[in-house]
């Protein structure tokens, strides 16, 4: 049958990240603010899925997530989609060459994909006006892309300690 | 990197990435109204129960805050409310030490005006109290508005009053802001004179002059008058001053006898 080769945690893991989204901009999202500075978090996760989990789900997850984020602002609904989705794909493939890759690398793609994403963004926002876009990664989005790139390392950094110290346990220590 | 290669084109996960681009390029040129649509269902099914919290969430917090500002304010209000306590108590402390100096009393004797002397111009009354109510002779008798005169003659149910209008009355007064001594006496009309005041002492128009319990008749600070009119005259060694009583003469009614008594 179809749903005996279906894969339940993969479906749960996805619907635990997307409700982590809805829960992050319901409540999060502005006491997370710090001097007016926003924490990324949708495209963190993006960012997350792609490098830990491929292409594949990167791609899916960066459509779904930047559904979420759309339908907050729908005069502009699949513009994130559009930008996430490719993110999410563009991050999906660095998966297999960075995994064991210092955190900051990480980071640093975090911070790269928060510029890109912005510039995509507010490129087609303003109808292609290059000072108008420029003016706001300048100054917002180099500095929620530090702030970002930084929640996003130490989490990366957590989860990592996490993974190795189970397969310590398992016996088996080996990166997946 | 191998995504950019022609085989990778024909890959799953590009044609993965294909289908998602798609339906991302479909959402972006949707007429508005479905894209409104599509939002609204979305949120309705995502967001809005949490937002519905997060509202709460935010009210609670107002409620927190509101609390801790009542909070405050309650605490700003029981301090002061202990300042003025204190201060309470001290004016109390403050009246007892001024009662002690003082050491009077007042026995208050209400009567009414029931005639009036017969002559043009009436410088006694009779009033309904007399010896039967208390009434004493050189009693101060006074009205609501200031010094009246002081009883003469005391009968067993009335007494006889001479007022300040009376050539014979005199008092001695002070000039209530510059404690200024003199004694207060008829005038020619309506008015009284403010006497032996030294030319060049500080009393103005508008001073308000009481009596200053020397003499004995007369308690302290019962108001007489204010002055209405102030005059040096060089020949003269004393200060002319007039003074407007506080108590009209043609119109007397009711009047109190007050007795002081020692505490």
């Amino acid at each position: 049958m179809f749903w005996n080769n279906v894969d339940y945690s993969r479906i749960i893991r996805g619907a635990l990240i997307l409700f982590a989204v809805v829960i992050f901009l319901s409540f999060f999202s502005e006491p997370l603010r710090v001097a007016n500075i926003k924490l990324d978090f949708p495209l963190f996760l993006v960012v997350y899925v792609g490098l830990t989990r491929g292409t594949r789900e990167g791609i899916v997850h960066g459509f779904l997530i930047g559904l979420l984020v759309d339908v907050l602002n729908p005069s502009f609904l699949g513009l994130n989609t559009l930008i996430k989705t490719i993110l999410g794909y563009l991050t999906g493939n660095f998966k297999d060459n960075l995994f064991l890759e210092p955190i900051y690398f990480k980071g640093l793609i975090i911070f790269l994909a928060l510029i890109a994403n912005d510039l995509i963004y507010y490129l087609i926002r303003s109808g292609f006006d290059l000072s108008a876009t420029l003016g706001i990664i300048f100054f917002p989005s180099i500095l929620s892309g530090i702030y970002t790139s930084g929640v996003g390392m130490l989490v990366f950094f957590i989860s990592q300690r996490f993974k190795l110290r189970i397969a310590f346990k398992n016996g088996a220590f080996k990166a997946e | 990197m191998s995504w950019f290669s022609l085989q990778s084109l024909r890959s799953k996960k590009f044609q993965h990435l294909g289908i998602f681009l798609f339906f991302s390029f479909v959402l972006l040129i949707l007429p508005q109204r479905e894209k409104l649509f599509i939002s609204q269902t979305i949120l309705q099914y995502t967001y809005s129960p949490f937002f519905k919290f997060s509202q709460k969430i935010k009210q609670l917090s107002n409620v927190y805050e509101e609390n801790k500002k009542l909070q405050k304010e309650n605490v700003r209000l029981i301090l002061e409310n202990l300042r003025l306590e204190e201060e309470g108590l001290e004016n109390e402390r403050l009246r007892a030490l001024l009662d002690f100096k003082s050491q009077v009393d007042y026995n208050v004797i209400p009567g009414e005006v029931v005639a009036l002397e017969p002559n043009r111009k009436s410088n006694s009354v009779l009033i309904s109290v007399g010896k039967d109510d208390g009434v004493k002779k050189y009693l101060p008798v006074i009205n609501m508005h200031g010094l009246v005169g002081k009883v003469t003659e005391v009968y067993p149910k009335n007494s006889l009053v001479e007022l300040l209008s009376d050539p014979n009355c005199r008092i001695a007064a002070l000039v209530k802001r510059s404690r200024v001594h003199g004694i207060v006496k008829q005038q020619k009309g309506k008015n009284l004179g403010l006497e032996n005041v030294p030319s060049g002492a500080d009393v103005r128009y508008g001073d308000e002059i009481i009596s200053s319990g020397l003499g004995g008749v007369f308690p302290q600070a019962l108001r007489i008058g204010t002055v209405v009119k102030t005059e040096d005259n060089k020949s003269s060694i004393f200060k002319w001053i007039q003074v407007q009583p506080y108590a009209d003469f043609n119109c007397l009614e009711e009047l109190f006898v007050i007795e002081v008594t020692k505490k």
